[in-house]
């Protein structure tokens, strides 16, 4: 997909012009919004996999409802993007089939699973927070009916935060020397690919970035992740999880975290060939496909007719 | 205005709360084939955490909604002015202007 280039504006103006589906948007407007639309649709369907395999898992009634909640709350918002979507003329079937034939590329994060039960508390608290601010910046955007969605999305976004921390909290209070150890190292592995999350470092033309331009993309991502680093590293500083200065540390001077460069090369790597669980995403989305198109079609037929 | 034509899209009206002066409002849209089940994912995408009193879900293509060509029939302000508050306080205004009453002489 090409985007056309929108006209440069000053930074009030690129936010205050709002759109509705049915006005008449700018030239490329239309295409960016499906585009992120359609890509959140993409992430939300797919980031919940790795927690949908650990419901059968999980070690005690309580956990697994909260579980279960958290895996149906993401579905949904797969299913309010899909719609902001398809509003815009991108069909969900069309998501998931670019996705499962390997058209579409997924953010690094949505390449693993988790080893341990663990590392899923550490894993969703440094995924949710990193959500919650990106979600919190994005619902300021000009396409309104993504802003809604959003706002919708967050209310639940923070549901699953605070499980998180709870999660971490019971690990880090009950278990094990080892099972704390295995909470530690989830936060030492996550940060970087979170960190990553972000984008890379800004460029010194973001700003012609048409998804920027359109007031579709809010803040840079340097912006967005110093936010983040500042949001989350005080929350696992109290839940016991030991911040190495050398990952993230916050420089008084220049009032801004410093942190580990992530390893952009192989974060594209992962990107561009598939990460360690990619192709079993690709493989559960498919089989869905399949097992439920008989279903929607008898379905659809029936609406149309 | 025009017609939905989606047939397989629902949108999605809904309250929230006790408080019961609330208006119902819309909150989205699902898809679905069949009407039933519509109301029934919006249940469970629409209603997941707060106290939900009131769902209805409409098909698309028996609704009409407005288009961007409606605007200025819809702006009563540009069209009615006589209908908004500043008509009665502009009349106020000239009241105070045209100076006192004058009684029926008796
Ligand atoms: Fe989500």
């Amino acid at each position: 997909m090409t985007l056309t280039t929108p006209p440069l504006t000053d930074e009030d103006e690129r936010l205050a012009r709002k759109y509705e589906l049915w006005e008449e948007l700018p030239e490329g407007y239309r295409e960016a919004a499906a585009r992120i639309a359609s890509f959140q649709a993409l992430a939300e369907l797919v980031g919940v996999l790795p927690f949908a395999e650990w419901v059968d898992r999980a070690p005690d009634y309580e956990r697994k409802q909260m579980l279960v909640a958290k895996v149906q709350d993401e579905v949904g918002h797969g299913h309010v993007t899909a719609r902001v979507a398809e509003d815009l003329g991108v069909g969900r079937e069309q998501i998931l089939v670019d996705f499962a034939e390997g058209r579409t590329k997924l953010l690094n994060i949505f390449h693993y699973g988790f080893e341990s039960w663990e590392e899923l508390g550490p894993a969703a608290l440094l995924m949710n927070s990193s959500a919650i601010v990106q979600f919190q910046a994005l619902d300021q955007g000009t396409y309104l009916p993504y802003a809604r969605a959003l706002r919708k999305i967050e209310k639940e976004e923070s549901f699953h935060y605070h499980h998180a921390i709870d999660l971490t909290h019971q690990t880090m209070v009950r278990g094990s020397v080892a099972q704390r150890q295995r909470a530690q190292e989830a936060f030492e592995l996550w940060l970087p690919r979170l960190l990553a999350y972000f984008g890379p470092p800004d460029s010194d033309t973001y700003q012609q970035n048409p998804m920027y331009r359109f007031g579709l993309k809010v803040k840079s991502n340097d912006t967005l992740r110093q936010e983040w680093l500042t949001k989350i590293v005080p929350v696992f500083q109290e839940l016991g999880i030991f911040v190495d200065p050398a990952l993230a540390r916050f420089d008084e001077d220049r009032q801004a975290w410093d942190y580990a460069s992530p390893d952009w090369v192989e974060t594209k790597r992962i990107i561009k060939e598939g990460g360690p669980r990619y192709g079993d995403w690709r493989s559960k989305i498919q089989l869905s496909l399949e097992r439920n198109g008989a279903y929607r079609d008898a379905a659809l037929a029936r609406a149309a007719a | 205005m025009r017609r939905g034509t989606e047939t397989d899209v629902y949108d999605v009206f809904a309250k929230f709360g006790d408080d019961a002066t609330e208006p119902i409002r819309w909150v989205g849209s699902v898809r679905s084939g069949d009407p039933e089940l519509a109301w029934h994912a919006a249940k469970e995408i629409y209603t997941r955490r707060e106290y939900c009193t009131v769902l209805w879900v409409a098909q698309r293509s028996g609704m009409v909604v407005s288009g961007p060509e409606d605007e200025a029939i819809l702006r009563t302000p540009d069209r009615l002015t006589y209908r908004l508050p500043t008509g009665p306080g502009r009349r106020r205004r000239a009241r105070i202007k045209a100076g006192p009453v004058q009684p029926v002489p008796r």
